[in-house]
């Protein structure tokens, strides 16, 4: 079993990150409703179980940061984490979603086995505190707008207080207004420096703000960018999936259909494998 | 006497010296580079804060608010990297306290336009900060303060955070780009905007003194 700092990689008795085979974050972007969840759940749990690929069931509660006022935000917290308890007691998989303020900490943690910090409140010493000491896994995406260096030195805070269960999550850096790229070099940084690693394929390929009142995106990369990601070594692979991306009621632009997710986890499956067995040097 | 955003030519100090230097200016602000080491409930309370000095207080989350509100500031700050909370900026808005918002460096100027939808009618002033551009590096896009003045609303300009962002310090980093002789500059272009209101360390503001340009 692959050693991180401080930590074994381990998410749930059944899920442990690692760059062997990676494990499937995966779901719909915003919980739009609880049957929604249960679809796309079903379907990836399914696929994964098939492929032999670990998985966790993703989706927000809450959509707190919107472009426009006018934006559906989701369930809300209490009715969408009971939504997810149940996702979770009837698919047997664990669960990640965001969180945006400390308050959402605890009830958070009561259902999800990994709290996301979103990107722009990724250097928020108390939110990562907080978020850390619930126990749980705490995956942070490094803000699009800081270099991997400023999500090193967050983290080794935490680390240093003896919170260790944390994920490096990469979702591209800001390439003029817009636009982002993937920083590739930022993951095999976060390798060396022995955090676990995942790649956010949907985010990484978003347009920010570049649609009318929403963001805009590059479906088309996703499925380029989850293979890179293979190919450096991630021990997790992040993607929002739905089965009518166009019809999604948020981020539609890089929400994935099941045919892609089938895709991209065909290859996870296949390739993981092969190039984990050849160290980068 | 209500917060005025509208006051004569101000420079703002952000860091520790903040308070020794406010008291000889029109208004003063904090940022999170002051509040990272001051918890919540370290706020002042309105018993023991020098009344002589105007207080502004950096919040970041909507309890922050609510304790900040106990303190009875003049004003309210919401720094760049949270410009995109609804919650939080809801809170503010609600709290009838002016604030300053600060474009997050990550929101184009265009994108910033539905934040200030998200403000309604509430007595703001918007901080322009720069923009990314790489890593610990900002450009002063001119074109926003252009996009605020045609938008009607009070603006100041950070002169600090376009100079060195704070809590960024990528290794690769070139020093030139946090040369102080670009901060007349940066001041400058900003008033040819209209713009009277602007945030500075106090090392900054010390060096524009020694230039002349600030009082």
């Amino acid at each position: 079993m692959k050693r991180f700092k401080g930590w074994n990689g381990q998410i749930s008795a059944d899920v442990t990150l690692s760059s062997h085979v990676p494990v499937i974050m995966a779901g719909p972007c915003m919980l739009e409703s609880f049957e929604l969840g249960c679809e796309v759940a079903s379907f990836l749990r399914n696929k994964c179980n098939t492929l032999n690929l670990p998985y966790v069931f993703k989706s927000s509660f809450d959509k707190a940061n919107r472009t426009s006022k006018q934006s559906v935000r989701g369930p809300g917290l209490a009715r969408g984490l009971q939504w997810l308890a149940d996702i979770k007691e009837k698919y047997s998989i664990p669960i990640l979603t965001d969180i945006h303020s400390p308050d959402q900490v605890a009830p958070a943690a009561e259902v999800a086995d990994v709290l996301q910090i979103p990107a722009f409140l990724c250097l928020d010493e108390r939110l990562l505190s907080i978020a850390c000491s619930s126990g749980k896994v705490v995956q942070i995406k490094k803000g699009q707008h800081i270099s991997a260096t400023e999500m090193f030195h967050a983290i080794n805070v935490q680390a240093e207080k003896g919170f260790h269960k944390i994920v490096f999550c990469e979702r591209g850096a800001l390439f003029g207004y817009q636009n982002l790229v993937v920083d590739f070099r930022n993951l095999i940084d976060a390798r060396a420096q022995e955090l676990a690693v995942c790649l956010d394929a949907t985010h990484a390929a978003q347009l920010p703000g570049a649609g009318k009142n929403s963001s805009g995106g590059l479906r088309h990369v996703i499925a380029g960018l989850a293979r890179a990601g293979v190919a450096v070594g991630i021990d997790a692979l992040f993607t929002e999936v739905h089965p009518s991306p166009d019809r999604a009621l948020s981020d539609a632009a890089t929400q994935i259909s099941f045919e892609q997710a089938e895709n991209i986890l065909s290859f996870v499956a296949k390739f993981s494998n092969l190039m984990d067995s050849i160290p980068l040097k | 006497m209500p917060f005025d955003f509208s006051g004569n030519f101000t420079i703002v100090c952000n860091e520790q010296e903040l308070f020794e230097v406010s008291k000889s200016m029109h208004s003063a602000a904090t940022s999170k580079v002051l509040m990272q080491n001051q918890a919540m409930h370290e706020f002042p309370s309105t018993s023991n804060r020098d009344k002589k000095t105007c207080l502004g207080l950096c919040v970041t989350f909507v309890d922050e608010v609510t304790a900040a509100i106990q303190c009875n500031p003049d004003f309210l700050y919401i720094s760049g990297n949270y410009s995109r909370q609804s919650d939080l900026i809801f809170s503010v808005v609600e709290s009838k306290i002016p604030f300053f918002i600060e474009r997050g460096a990550f929101v184009s100027p265009a994108e910033m336009m539905h934040v200030l939808e998200k403000l309604g009618a509430a007595n703001y002033c918007v901080v322009d900060a720069g923009s990314q551009f790489g890593y610990s590096d900002r450009v002063f896009d001119v074109r926003s303060l252009a996009l605020l003045k045609d938008y009607g609303c009070r603006f100041a300009v950070n002169l600090s955070k376009l100079l060195r962002p704070a809590e960024q310090n990528w290794i690769w980093s070139q020093e030139w780009v946090h040369d102080m002789h670009f901060l007349p500059v940066y001041l400058s272009v900003a008033q040819g905007f209209s713009c009277n209101t602007f945030f500075a360390t106090a090392e900054h503001f010390a060096y524009l003194q020694k230039r002349g340009v600030a009082k």
